[in-house]
């Protein structure tokens, strides 16, 4: 799980939550992998994150990285801010470990790279 | 001197390591934007002609090689655009002078090959001596959007005929000395990030295997969850492709009515403001569907499902938050469900016939034609099946008629993979046709080389260049 999917996701579907927003991550095994990095891309996903969720998501994984507290101005031309951000959106991956509700406690699994998000019969 | 050469899907790179191996310093690559074809720039030092010209005859990564005449953006234009774009750069003499410069020095250097040596080549200059002139033959091929706009055959023509004019060779269909070859398509950009989503853990399992494989880690990202319960935040999604169970052969917990309620409660919630849904129905839950879609229950008032069709099997639904009109779709794509391969081979105009005139009404843009090229695209990405030899004795059009009959894309995989390319298409109007005729099923391992499962469609390395120019997130859910 990437962390630009992390980013996206919510508890929102459990019973009496309401934001779940965001899950912190505990994870026990992490990869680091390259991905080509295409600016055009990433300057169009910041619009779409929340950035300091990223940050707190890449410092529950020990690389705070140092990504600035805010998007810097005009960050589609900042070619190094864009590296930067890519990194942590892209090369980061949680391989196994676990989402927590900030709300109820409630752990999702990540397996093989992949969250599971389903609820238990007695949740829903 | 300019070239391009096409090449095997995805020996692109066999082929430029070949050619800075071959040319070190006096080559120079352009960035390749369409698979299939790489183009490149050979400076020509004046005693390097012959061996730049054997070498080019020789090349074994390569499947032909041309010299370029013209090489530009074909952009969002309409069929008036499209044809003053061929106008202006086919009937521009600058262009052509270069080229038929560099065919000129090459073509001085002919005396060390052999003539039989010379036909078997992969090249695309025929040395035949011929008399009255030079002689040539159009080559067009197009495919995606300018492919629903333009004629082939009257394009084909009208480019011939500016070709005279602009370089004075005659036109030769059978043996022409040289062959000009014109290829529009669309420009495909993977702007998008996809997220895959199944209850199933084995079937993302496959779909996680299928994504390394074509190496598209980077966009496509895998989550495992429910259609009615997605867990992803409100509108963060700007398209969404699914292909729910039809209660036949997939069932689901519980009553199929309530699931299709909250199912498109929740697309509705995760869809952003103007986000588009295609969403793969059986016909007898189409009118279900249909009226969940009017409902106000379904979708809060502010955000109402616009626009459907209600006799189609397949809907497309804006989701747009502030008309409350009827208003007409943008297009309406018909997949039929469960018809069989066969099919294809016979159908001549698929589904004219077929289609309630409520249809056309509703529809601003209605696609039906037979889309088996459309789904094929270009010629080279037809998976499994060989390009078309044009041989001296075949006209064109004809070649390509053999090739609507060969090509049969995998089902579900050519389905949902049209579908998505229309989904992903920008504008209204201008999508092409969706019409397909392949069986869905879930037996998604028609597609030899990659092994199926998970989403409905196959990632392979073809399937990122059909996108369209979609730019934002899309959500592609699998029937569970």
């Amino acid at each position: 799980m990437k962390l630009l999917t992390h980013n996206m996701l919510t508890s929102n579907i459990i019973k009496g939550v309401s934001k779940g927003f965001p899950l912190k991550i505990v994870a026990s095994k992490v990869e680091e992998k390259e991905v080509d990095f295409v600016p055009e891309f990433t300057a169009r996903m910041i619009p779409k994150i929340d950035w300091p969720a990223l940050r707190q998501a890449a410092a529950d994984l020990g690389k705070p990285d140092n990504l600035p507290e805010n998007v810097v101005e005009k960050y589609e031309e900042n070619e190094e801010f864009l590296k930067k951000t890519h990194h942590v959106l892209m090369e980061l991956e949680v391989l196994e470990g676990e989402l927590i509700c900030p709300e109820t406690g409630r752990k999702f699994p990540v397996s093989n790279g992949i969250p599971n998000m389903l609820l238990r019969e007695d949740e829903v | 001197m300019k070239f391009y050469s096409t090449i095997g899907r995805g020996t692109e790179k066999f082929f430029t390591e070949e050619l800075k191996e071959l040319f070190l310093e006096n080559l120079k690559l352009q960035p390749t934007v369409t698979e299939g074809k790489t183009f490149f720039t050979i400076n020509d030092p004046v005693d390097q002609l012959k061996k730049i010209q054997k070498t080019l005859l020789t090349l074994k990564t390569a499947e032909r090689v041309f010299v370029e005449v013209t090489h530009v953006p074909v952009d969002k234009k309409d069929k008036r655009g499209l044809l003053t774009l061929l106008h202006s750069h086919l009937g521009n003499r600058d262009d052509w002078r270069q080229a038929l410069d560099t065919l000129a020095k090459l073509e001085q250097v002919r005396p060390d090959v052999k003539q039989d040596a010379l036909d078997s080549c992969p090249q695309k200059k025929r040395r035949k001596v011929e008399s009255d002139g030079t002689t040539f033959r159009v080559s067009c091929k197009l495919a995606g959007k300018p492919k629903c706009k333009l004629d082939l055959q009257r394009t084909s023509m009208q480019m011939a005929v500016l070709i005279s004019k602009t370089v004075g060779w005659k036109t030769n269909l059978h043996n022409p000395k040289y062959e000009v070859n014109i290829h529009m398509n669309d420009q495909y950009l993977t702007d998008a990030l996809f997220f895959g989503m199944d209850k199933s853990a084995p079937q993302l399992q496959l779909a996680s295997e299928n994504v390394q494989y074509a190496g598209l880690g980077g966009f496509v990202h895998l989550i495992q969850g429910e259609a009615t319960r997605t867990g992803l935040g409100a509108g963060t999604v700007d398209a969404v492709v699914t292909d729910a169970p039809f209660g036949q052969n997939h069932a689901v917990d519980g009553d199929i009515q309530l699931f299709y309620c909250c199912m498109l409660k929740e697309m509705c919630r995760v869809l952003k403001p103007g986000g588009r849904m295609v969403l793969l129905t059986s016909e007898a839950l189409m009118d279900t569907v249909a009226e969940l879609c009017a409902s106000q229950q379904t979708c809060p008032e502010t955000h109402p499902i616009q626009g459907f069709s209600p006799d189609p099997t397949v809907l497309v639904a804006t989701h747009c938050s502030f008309e409350n009109t009827s208003e007409r779709l943008d297009s309406v794509f018909i997949i039929p469900e469960y018809k069989c391969k066969t099919d294809i081979l016979s159908l001549d105009s698929p589904c004219d016939t077929k289609l309630p005139d409520q249809c056309s009404s509703v529809c601003k843009d209605l696609h039906v034609n037979d889309a088996i090229e459309d789904n094929v695209g270009d010629n080279a990405s037809t998976h499994g099946h060989k390009v078309i030899k044009q041989d001296d004795k075949e006209e064109e059009t004809k070649s390509d008629q053999t090739l609507e009959q060969q090509s049969i894309l995998s089902t579900t995989d050519m389905c949902s993979r049209q579908c998505f390319h229309n989904l992903t298409s920008n504008t209204s109007g201008n999508n092409s046709s969706g019409n397909d005729n392949s069986k869905i099923t879930q037996k998604t391992d028609e597609c030899s080389e990659v092994p199926s499962g998970g989403l409905n469609f196959t990632l392979t390395n073809r399937f990122p260049v059909k996108l369209g120019e979609t730019e934002g997130i899309i959500l592609v859910m699998c029937k569970h």
